[in-house]
């Protein structure tokens, strides 16, 4: 009952005074029931840090945790209040959750096809990844609004965000806890960061964005770090793999940017054993994604999204350096690095030629600040991208990247994760690290701030509580689909010997009742043929199924007869299984790795070894 | 050496890439947001004309393309003959081709070939009644780049990467740590300000058209054979316009390299970009000695001088080159007036080399600096006689006008002529500003005379005039250091308030004099310039040699650094929001409205050899190119005289046959006019540019004392060797 309309017929004999609309009397969604749970919540945890922890967790953690937190309430501040402000990707957004939502209330799990969009038809719903959209489909579920539970997960990214930067920051400066924390929030308030959460609302690239700290701080312990911390690595990936195609693709090139520059130590040292665990980890543990991905892509379906003209979308070089996005009259999202990471690049700079020899972790430093620098010329009309493009591999590249701008996620990370780094690192600025850094922040904040006013004066569209996405791309679904020729009802090969009696669709089933007065006939449900579907007849017999026009579900029908039925489901493809399979069994591999490694030995254990840390 | 190798590596594919926009870089798309339709109406993209239509259909925007041949595309529909495409320059046909008739979409590629650059390319089409027209795209390609912009970036970038090799792989020769970081900091920030620049194009702002056009005519004038220039040679249809009224000594790398084949505006960004870096090595160098009891202030005034408000208003929304290269010199002029008055007074050179600076960017700011050096000295009367250092200052004068002839000269020359100058007159009293405005921001928008721009000293201008007052106020005592800082600070607020409406102007331009420098400084506001060199000079030295503000430097330094980078940030948005981006093949000239001469008649500037009576004087035939006529002909009687199609300026001269020297004198429309002896053989007359001969003395003597000057720094190593 998505889109339920009241029409009144009125005729002109008297006057009507309309007072109201009642659609029903009970709440419509169980946002503050929800939003009351989460304030329980949080009590309890106010509770126990002030009461009852006794030194359990440390001050400085939760001195740190409150900063991280901090940070992430301020950058979500406009979304305390009822509706969400309008922005560009937002109904992608939000049709990605109600996608997920209705394919896992129709008893899909994982969720692929989503049963209810365009008119009944179904759209692959797993062409973005989706793993992290769960959360908020399961909130769905449990009757919280479509804007509620984006909303809740925007709050969660923004501070998953803070806490992996923190943590693959201390990595990678070597535990330096004031620079980590620096770089965490100059990460979570940066420019970039912002307008992709209020002026895109580009959820995958946010999503991304959340990993690609860890895939930094990864492959510094892989190329020049602790190589027994390969599963950083191996983590960052297999979660960029299922937040952003395209931040996956351009951190693959990144790290072969970075990859060349250890390529004897690499070699020499052996760490392409690492590089292949990692790779490999990260691959198994998704394949109950890819496997799917894959065969729906085999089967035609889009998942590709829209072509897009990659060299029409290059941003100037000069919006690299522009301190305020919504004053540029080209477009409202031109990319922007913003001024913290401004600064950061040139204390990146002042470190790199300021020191006289420099050691393992500087060195990375050093080129990060020249990815960042490449990567973010990359974005730009810098690189004669019409002419690269004309190179077929360049070509495919692009392709999936889609948007030149795309390439400041990873530039932003690098430039950020230099400069930060080098404030500490640089004997010429540690002395002045604790002010600049500082000085820094407040200025992150203080421009933050004017871009968040910014975004809610200019995007004065509201959408309030109620409304819903419609989503009118052809990405997921089958090449070749129209969308003008969505009717609700079957089709069938020939009206006068084939006559459709009913037909139901509830959730991943649809039910079909004909009558055939000849075989060779078929009918044509409207339903999309994704990969999965499976078609019974009465009896349960199973029926052949192909694609019929506008790739709806045409089932052959083999004999003639009254009271005939059709039973279409959803069930997935054997080959999924697979997929699963290899998933679980890494999940169980690694279940037993980290259980291992906690597991008394013999002859003295963890028991004895607390005790002697006791003593000691 | 793994390391060198990658940065060798890389730094290849960075300048590769850059390099690679040359093969692209071919093409020259017309279209529909690059034409303007003047009849029809444009459907789908295309321009569409009916039967209905005639005359002219749609003209293209001005193209300045250099030497070369071209190829124009055009891709079109016509119905019926009588279209034609005409290509234009200089305001009139160049080319003209007929159209034909098609009964599908024809694309024809017609061969142009220029004989010289031109500023004043278009093309435009025109069609009769009768016949109906769509035309979907014209384009204009070269089987060379249309220019060398990217050769010239492809070759910066390369030198730039081979300085950042130096730096970090080699270094052998030890700089000083905060020398190096100076450095650093002054040019990330010449590079910050200078970002609405990365872009292929530019942002339209007041004067922009003034300099492009004059980069291009001084790039006409030295291809002519004009060197220095003195006006060019092709502006009002060969008549000449005169340029050596403005200063445009540091022009000239600009015009070498739109010589080159670099676009005019890319050429205008190089030339900022140098001035934006010239303003923070001078402003440090200059502070370091004026300023330089802390490490740090040298660099804090460099900042902030180079990202003030006024300045950075100066480069993106006036596009006033005169001031900006104006505001290069002062904190050198201001060291040397302290050497001088107070200071080491052997380095009065420091003056010397100031103001000929001063004189070769901007003739206005020459007096208001004038005005503020003579205010300054009156403090300073009676050290300045007791100690004579009136020696020094009468051998900075000698220097400068040794050292300026080759310019002076020639000004002196060409400001007698009588040039209708009502262009440049500007009220005054319209033009003041209200106190709030001097400290606001764009982003303020305070209402006021100027509400849209940053007309102001900022937040910066205000911490440094408190800094200034504190450190006037706490300091009982003054050493001649403070003493010069007090005076400075006095000055800025002086100047401050002269921009602004709490001065009665109304009464005080009765004054003939107080009239004419406002009448020749324009605008109050100009001062800014001094009131922002005073109050920063003052402000930061203040706050070094204040010993009560030494725990809040660093702080104080920070906000008032933050400050000039939101007023950078006010200011650069301010440009893009413009909205108007001027390409490099489009450099949108402006022909430039000053310095006419009076009673010219715009609408007389045929390009034909003028006669007094056609039947007396006979033409066989004559050749018109830049500044140059040759005329053979017959005169038949006495009292005749031709004109030759150029504008009188100093330095036209006519000659006979042998080389004898004929008279010249100014004729009607001021055009050159040679009187002619009768003389039955064929005479050739020849009228051309060469100089005055007292231009060679102006030369002559500057070269005297360059080549004084160079010997004079040299003489230890000169003894050395006349002595081996």
């Amino acid at each position: 009952m998505k889109q339920m309309k009241q029409k009144i017929l009125f005729m002109i004999v008297s006057v009507l005074l309309i007072a109201g609309v009642v659609i029903c009397d009970r709440p419509l969604n169980c946002d503050y029931i929800y939003l009351a749970v989460l304030m329980v919540l949080l009590s309890v945890l106010l509770y126990y840090l002030l009461f009852l922890n006794r030194g359990r967790i440390s001050r400085e953690t939760i001195l740190t945790g409150v900063i991280l937190a901090a940070a992430a309430f301020f950058v979500s501040t406009p979304m305390f209040r009822p509706g969400i402000f309008k922005a560009s990707g937002l109904m992608s957004s939000m049709s990605a959750i109600e996608g997920v939502k209705n394919a896992l209330k129709s008893g899909q799990f994982p969720a692929y096809v989503d049963p209810y969009a365009l008119n009944g038809y179904g759209r692959f719903c797993g062409q973005l990844p989706n793993l992290f959209l769960y959360p908020a489909a399961f909130l769905r579920l449990l009757g919280i609004s479509l804007i509620t539970s984006y909303k809740s997960l925007l709050f969660a990214v923004n501070l998953g965000t803070g806490v992996i930067a923190y943590v693959s920051a201390k990595r990678l400066f070597g535990q330096a806890g004031k620079a980590s924390l620096l770089f965490a929030i100059l990460y979570v308030t940066g420019f970039y960061r912002v307008s992709l959460l209020w002026s895109r609302s580009d959820l995958g690239e946010l999503l991304g964005m959340m990993f690609l700290p860890l895939v930094v701080a990864g492959l510094y312990e892989l190329l020049a770090g602790d190589r027994k911390k390969w599963w950083y690595l191996a983590l960052g990936y297999g979660c960029l793999l299922q937040c952003h195609i395209p931040t996956l693709v351009i951190t693959v090139l990144f790290s072969l940017f970075v990859w060349v520059w250890y390529i004897d130590v690499f070699f020499k040292e052996k760490r392409w054993v690492e590089m292949l665990k990692a790779l490999g980890c990260a691959l198994v543990f998704n394949a109950w994604y890819l496997v799917p991905l894959i065969t729906y892509a085999k089967a035609g379906v889009n998942v590709m999204g829209q072509h897009v003209d990659f060299a029409g979308g290059v941003l100037y070089v000069m919006d690299l350096f522009l301190l305020d996005s919504y004053k540029v009259i080209e477009e409202v999202q031109a990319g922007y690095l913003g001024l913290s990471v401004l600064l950061c690049a040139f204390f990146a700079l002042v470190g790199l030629t300021m020191e006289k020899k420099i050691n393992e972790r500087q060195k990375y430093l050093s080129i990060l600040l020249a990815a960042g620098v490449g990567f973010a010329l990359l974005a730009t009309q810098f690189v004669p991208w019409q002419l690269f493009e004309q190179a077929g591999l360049i070509e495919d590249l692009t392709r999936l990247i889609r948007y030149p701008r795309c390439f400041l996620g990873i530039a932003v990370t690098a430039l950020l994760a230099a400069g930060t780094g080098w404030l500490w690192e640089s004997f010429y600025l540690k002395k002045y690290a604790i002010f600049a850094g500082g000085g820094v922040a407040v200025l992150a904040a203080l421009v933050a701030v004017l871009n968040l006013i910014d975004c809610q004066v200019e995007n004065v569209n509201l959408i309030s509580m109620d409304e819903l996405p419609v989503a009118v791309e052809q990405t997921g679904l089958l090449q070749g689909t129209d969308q003008g020729d969505l009717s609700p009802w079957p089709r069938v090969s020939d009206e006068g010997k084939v006559a459709v009696t009913d037909y139901g669709r509830e959730g991943k089933q649809a039910d079909l009742y004909f009558s055939s007065e000849s075989g060779n006939q078929f009918v044509e449900l409207p339903v999309f043929n994704y990969p999965g579907y499976r078609a019974f007849d009465q009896n349960r017999a199973r029926l052949p199924i192909e694609t019929g026009t506008n790739n709806r579900v045409r089932v052959l029908i083999s004999s003639a007869g009254q009271d005939q039925a059709i039973h279409l489901e959803f069930a997935g493809k054997r080959i999924f299984w697979g997929g699963y399979l290899a998933t679980l069994a890494a999940a169980l591999w690694t279940l037993w790795g980290i259980l291992k490694t906690r597991r008394p030995v013999v002859g003295g254990g963890v028991a004895e070894r607390k005790s002697g840390k006791e003593q000691g | 050496m793994k390391n060198k190798l990658l940065y060798i590596i890389f730094s290849v594919l960075f300048v590769g890439c850059i390099a690679s926009h040359n093969i692209t870089n071919h093409k020259i798309p017309c279209d529909e947001e690059r034409w303007v339709v003047l009849s029809g109406k444009t459907v789908n993209g295309a321009l569409a004309a009916d039967e209905g239509n005639e005359g002219r259909i749609l003209e293209t925007r001005y193209y300045s393309l250099n030497q070369g041949d071209y190829t124009v595309t055009i891709k079109f529909y016509s119905s019926a003959p009588g279209t034609r495409l005409i290509v234009e320059a200089v305001d009139r046909p160049y080319m003209t081709v007929d159209l034909p008739a098609s009964e599908d979409v024809e694309v024809l590629e017609i061969p142009v070939s220029l004989d010289r650059d031109y500023v004043d390319f278009r093309i435009y089409i025109e069609k009769t009644q009768g016949s109906s027209l769509a035309i979907w795209e014209i384009d204009i390609a070269s089987e060379k780049p249309v220019n060398q912009d990217f050769t010239y970036l492809a070759v910066l970038a390369a030198l730039v990467l081979v300085s950042i090799y130096y730096l970090i792989f080699i270094r052998r020769r030890p700089i000083s740590s905060d020398t190096f970081f100076s450095v650093l900091v002054l040019a990330a920030a010449c590079i910050l300000i200078s970002g609405p620049m990365f872009r292929v194009d530019l942002y339209e702002a007041d004067d922009l058209g003034y300099h492009i056009y004059k980069i291009e005519g001084m790039r006409d004038a030295i291809k002519n054979g004009q060197f220095p220039v003195y006006f060019y040679p092709y502006t009002f249809n060969g008549y000449g316009y005169i340029n050596v009224l403005y200063p445009s000594f540091f022009f000239y790398p600009a015009v070498f390299l739109r010589i080159l084949g670099v676009s005019s505006i890319t050429c205008y960004k190089s030339f900022m970009f140098a001035v934006n870096l010239g303003t923070a090595w001078i402003a440090y160098c200059s502070a370091k000695r004026l300023l330089g009891r802390s490490r740090w202030a040298p660099l804090l005034f460099s900042l902030l001088y180079l990202l003030a408000p006024y300045r950075i208003n100066n480069l993106w929304v006036r596009a006033a080159v005169g001031e900006l290269l104006a505001t290069m010199f002062l904190p050198f002029i201001l060291l040397g007036l302290y050497e001088l008055l107070v200071g080491d007074r052997k380095k009065w050179w420091y003056l010397a080399i100031g103001y000929s600076g001063l004189i070769q960017s901007h003739v206005l700011s020459c007096l208001m600096i004038l005005i503020l050096s003579v205010v300054i000295g009156i403090f300073y009367v009676d050290i300045f006689f007791k100690e004579k250092r009136w020696i020094e200052l009468l051998k900075i004068i000698g220097c400068l006008l040794v050292f300026n002839a080759w310019y002076l000269i020639p000004f002196l020359v060409y400001i007698q002529l009588d040039l209708n100058l009502s262009k440049l007159h500007m009220e005054w009293d319209l033009h003041v500003m209200n106190l709030a405005e001097v400290f606001q921001s764009y982003k303020a928008g305070i209402p006021g005379t100027y509400e849209w721009r940053s007309n102001s000293l900022g937040l910066s201008g205000m911490i440094c005039l408190a800094l200034g007052v504190a450190g006037v106020l706490v300091k009982k005592e003054k050493d001649q250091k403070q003493k010069f800082l007090s005076v400075l600070l006095v000055y800025g607020v002086v100047f401050t308030v002269l921009t602004t409406n709490m001065v009665p102007w109304e009464l005080l331009r009765r004054v003939s004099v107080i009239d004419w420098v406002s009448e020749t400084i324009q605008f109050p506001w100009r001062f800014l310039t001094i009131s922002n060199l005073c109050l920063l000079s003052a402000g930061v030295g203040w706050l070094y040699e204040n010993g009560v503000l030494k725990p809040y430097r660093l702080a104080i330094s920070a906000i008032m650094v933050l400050a000039v980078v939101f007023a950078m940030w006010d200011v650069t948005n301010l440009t893009a929001s413009k909205g108007i981006a001027i390409p490099p093949d489009r450099p949108q000239v402006k022909t430039p409205p000053e310095y006419i001469l009076k009673g010219s008649d715009n609408s007389d500037y045929r390009n034909i050899v003028y006669l007094s009576d056609e039947e007396k004087v006979e033409v066989q035939d004559y050749t018109l190119e830049a500044s140059k006529a040759k005329v053979w002909l017959v005169c038949k009687e006495e009292g005749q005289y031709i004109e030759a199609p150029m504008f009188n300026y100093p330095g036209y001269k006519a000659f006979g046959k042998d080389g004898t020297l004929l008279p010249v004198e100014t004729g009607s429309n001021n055009r050159v006019r040679v009187r002619l002896s009768p003389s039955e053989q064929v005479q050739e007359i020849t009228v051309r540019f060469v100089g005055e001969n007292i231009f060679l003395v102006g030369y002559g003597v500057t070269l005297v004392a360059v080549i004084w000057a160079l010997c004079y720094i040299n003489r230890e190593k000169l003894r050395q060797r006349i002595r081996k």
